[in-house]
């Protein structure tokens, strides 16, 4: 009789174990504000401080890199008034600015992207990213005479030469040559902070864990329902079902997106009809923001590179763009103007929808 | 005598196992029971939309029409600002307006609700001889079942960790 009263005692507890189990599938969720997004980090196996040293992370990534302000961080920071990108544009033809090294470690590795993407990914195009940027702020269109008055403009300026980036590791300084290079690493610090992360989580033993970066960053370890996550791929056009171009299911990597079609302003003619679209991806070559695609997607093993090459590709020729990533072992989905879809991604990464139509009453 | 409690105790000792048993699968089930993440809306098994219960994002599988004011169903016939609208096919097409959702069953107009502070989902309007789906009123879990109109609503996790 008394092994029968033991053996029920251990079912109850073995079953209210089984409960706080079920209950607690996520350890940690946490969401914070960096790099001019909403960076979302779940994490699935215990660890009371990783979450923290994320947004650490990406608290330190955000001042170093910001080419917005002076300070991307509050005044209680202990990055707060770290020279960044916002300084060196400042000072440019003025004075080099010392910084911290991994500021340098990534405008190193920009300049060396810039050679790997025969140039289209830049990170001196910051001034005329910037005078788009201006044009479309606070509008709901942009007259075709104003559209090509600022074509002219920013082709009015001098040629952007890299060369004129200094950098002296010894004295660990950055300097501008002069006013023509505006240093904008934005298309490539959310994907580097976001590696920088995961390689963080993994030297704490995590293997199970999500880092979302505002949807354009993503970096994923194991489910923690042992399976892929599965990530739906936005068609902001609205062509394909359910709003999504399909699925793509990855472990143990990185996606990053490129896209502006829920972030552009439209160019109308004197008839009121769209003429083109103002974003902030910006040809370093045309100098114009380039419409080629809804949306580039790619997946691989380098979250800083993805976050580049997709910039990049974002501003090729489907031909050029195909031709430079079957050169790597990036997978990728790119989503034409055309509403085609060109991938190199089999069904079991990547479940295509089908179009479906929509229209008022 | 002695045969009798003899039986007596095996019977209290099923009848307590059983009671176990049930116990263990009720305890179970609702441990493991996971909220709802999406409403499918279905007709004759043809999925039509869906709704993500946390926050009523539509996303439909069929034509989507988009309508400026409340429709209304009166007559067998759908109203928008008292003008027919004809371009519902039975088990085919959505009319939208807010969290309201009408599709055409086989019957006639089903109009649907999701309840953004219940996070729940009912039929509201619908033609049937004994209206039970649209007594049954809200639900995020137990599906709702409009047979007569081969119209359906039932409720699943959603398929995807993020949407980029």
């Amino acid at each position: 009789m008394k092994k029968r009263i033991i053996s029920l005692i251990a079912l109850i507890l073995l079953l209210f174990g089984l409960v706080a189990c079920s209950k607690n599938n996520i350890t940690q969720r946490h969401t914070f504000d960096a790099m001019a997004t909403t960076i979302e980090v779940e994490i699935y196996d215990k660890d009371q401080d990783a979450l923290a040293g994320v947004q650490d992370i990406f608290d330190f990534y955000s001042q170093l890199t910001t080419s917005y302000r002076r300070n991307e961080v509050l005044s209680d920071s202990p990055y707060y008034n770290y020279e960044n990108v916002y300084t060196i544009n400042e000072n440019a033809g003025i004075k080099p600015v010392k910084v911290k090294k991994e500021l340098i470690e990534i405008i190193e590795y920009s300049l060396d992207l810039h050679e790997q993407t025969d140039g289209f990914f830049n990170i001196g195009i910051g001034k005329v990213v910037n005078t788009w940027k201006d044009l479309i702020a606070g509008h709901l269109f942009v007259t075709k005479d104003k559209y090509l008055q600022t074509i002219n403009l920013v082709r009015s300026y001098a040629e952007i030469d890299l060369n004129k980036i200094v950098i002296d590791q010894e004295n660990q300084t950055v300097y501008l040559e002069d006013d023509s290079v505006g240093l904008d690493l934005g298309a490539v610090a959310k994907g580097y902070a976001t590696q920088v992360a995961y390689d963080y989580l993994l030297n704490r033993g995590l293997k199970r864990f999500k880092i979302f970066g505002g949807g354009s960053a993503i970096s994923v370890g194991l489910h923690k329902e042992n399976r892929k996550f599965r990530f739906g791929i936005a068609d902001d056009a609205k062509i394909f079902q359910d709003n999504l171009l399909g699925i793509v299911s990855m472990e143990n990597g990185h996606m990053s997106t490129s896209g502006s079609e829920n972030q552009f302003v439209p160019v109308k003619d004197e008839n009121q009809k769209t003429y083109e679209k103002i974003h902030h991806i910006v040809s370093p070559f045309s100098l114009i923001p380039e419409n080629i695609y809804y949306k580039v997607a790619l997946i691989g093993n380098d979250a800083g590179l993805l976050d580049a090459y997709s910039t990049a590709v974002y501003l090729m020729t489907p031909e050029k763009a195909v031709e430079f990533l079957d050169e790597t072992d990036i997978g990728y989905i790119l989503y034409l103007n055309d509403s085609s879809i060109k991938t190199n991604l089999d069904k079991e990464v990547f479940v295509q929808n089908e179009k479906i139509s929509r229209r008022n009453p | 005598m002695f045969t009798n409690k003899k039986q007596l105790k095996r019977d209290l000792i099923l009848i307590g196992s059983l009671i176990l048993v049930v116990g263990i699968i009720f305890i179970l089930y609702y441990s493991f029971k996971e909220d709802a993440e999406v409403a499918i809306v279905s007709y004759d098994n043809t999925v039509l939309f869906e709704i993500d219960m946390e926050n009523g994002a539509f996303k439909g599988k069929t034509t989507t029409y988009d309508a400026d004011v409340m429709p209304e169903i009166k007559d067998d016939n759908l109203y928008i600002a008292d003008k027919v609208f004809l371009n519902l096919k039975e088990g085919d097409g959505v009319l939208v307006y807010n969290d309201s959702y009408f599709v055409k069953g086989k019957l006639g107009y089903v109009k649907i609700h999701y309840n953004s502070l219940t996070k729940k989902i009912r039929v509201v309007e619908e033609t049937s001889p004994y209206n039970i789906c649209s007594n049954q009123g809200y639900s995020n879990d137990a599906p709702i079942v409009c047979l007569p109109n081969y119209v359906s609503i039932k409720f699943s996790k959603s398929e995807l960790d993020e949407i980029v």
